[in-house]
């Protein structure tokens, strides 16, 4: 038996922001006559407004991370490196590569700053009242 | 008066999250051996693990409780609880189990099984969203109303988490906002295709979040 079809017929008003899950184009939907707002992307992943909040605070945490995680990666490879070039005597390659190495560690400790430094807004019930017409 | 109508409404579709344990033990517990309606119900779970809420149930419950397979016909007098990392769904007279897209950062998730139900069984789906924190099953409620069912809620005042149930009655125009008791007593009802006239408003405390939603009597 095939499995059965969850996806989404494409009505809503597509945005510009991306699924957290999927990456896929998001539609705003409105539902009931009152104009509850939902979040929908290709595929079939749906958000209240709150949880896409929550999931988009997920994605750029990670993201920020990733960043946090090159930047490490860099500094260590390229100190690495310096090493070995200055062991070699390549003192101008491994002052360019120490050089790099030490921007990239502190570019690492600025987002590890901004990482810790983000607050997330509280989701409170008043956002029930945000609906899609209105200022 | 809910049901005037009189229609037998024998698909209930029940939705609860944290809290939702205490709430669907003291439900199904309230029903009575000849429900003659199918329960299905979703509460919200890890993936990763089985669940003895199922075999919990059955030593309060008149009526058998299972986690189903895809496929299996939906039976009057059954109730059925939606297995873990999979969404349940009501489909042409058969539960349908699917590993489709999360809902609300989850999976199982309310809103399919309610939107399934709504889209095939119309107006003889009941939905209840009972305790949980979070939005998964308001949308879907809303779909179950906008095919013509019923949408019931448990009280927030009695909800353990009342986030889900305040956030329905914010959202959706649901039909009555009852106690797990009065519950029990409206789908028993509803099943039957009898009316249900909702306790007076004097059982009902106030409710939460009916003020953004001006001109709602909630009945």
């Amino acid at each position: 038996m095939a499995p059965p079809d969850q996806t989404p017929e494409m009505r809503g008003q597509p945005t510009r922001l991306t699924c957290p899950d999927c990456s896929g184009v998001l539609s705003l939907r409105v539902e009931g006559f009152k104009g509850y707002l939902t979040f929908a992307c290709r595929v079939g992943h749906r958000y209240s407004v709150a949880e896409l909040l929550i999931a988009k605070e997920e994605q750029l945490e990670y993201r920020l991370w990733s960043a946090v995680l090159a930047l490490d990666e860099m500094n260590e490879l390229l100190g690495d490196l310096a090493e070995k070039a200055t062991g070699q005597g390549l003192s101008a390659t491994a002052a360019q590569m120490q050089d790099r190495a030490t921007q990239a560690a502190a570019a690492g400790q600025t987002i590890r700053g901004l990482i810790a430094a983000n607050r997330a807004v509280q989701v409170g019930e008043e956002i029930h009242r945000l609906r899609a017409a209105g200022p | 008066m809910i049901n005037a109508e009189r229609i037998a409404r024998d698909v209930i579709c029940i939705g609860m999250s944290a809290g939702g344990v205490e709430a669907i033990m003291r439900l199904v517990a309230l029903f009575p051996q000849d429900l003659p309606a199918a329960v299905a119900f979703v509460i919200h779970r890890s993936p990763l693990h089985e669940s003895n809420l199922p075999s919990l149930l059955n030593r309060r419950s008149r009526l058998p409780v299972s986690e189903p397979v895809d496929g299996e016909p939906v039976a009057r007098g059954r109730i059925y609880a939606a297995p873990r990392d999979q969404h349940m769904l009501v489909d042409d007279g058969l539960i349908r189990l699917c590993r489709g897209a999360k809902e609300h950062r989850t999976r199982p998730a309310i809103d399919p099984l309610f939107r399934s139900a709504a889209a095939t069984c119309g107006r003889r789906v009941v939905g209840v969203l009972l305790s949980g924190a979070g939005d998964d099953g308001v949308a879907g409620l809303i779909a179950i109303k906008a095919a013509a069912g019923v949408s019931l809620v448990q009280d927030p005042a009695e909800a353990r988490h009342p986030t889900m149930p305040r956030t329905a009655i914010a959202e959706d125009d649901v039909d009555a906002v009852l106690t797990i008791e009065s519950l029990a007593r409206a789908i028993r009802a509803l099943a039957a295709g009898e009316p249900f006239e909702p306790p007076a408003r004097s059982e009902q405390r106030p409710l939460p979040g009916r003020g953004s939603c001006p001109g709602r009597e909630v009945s």
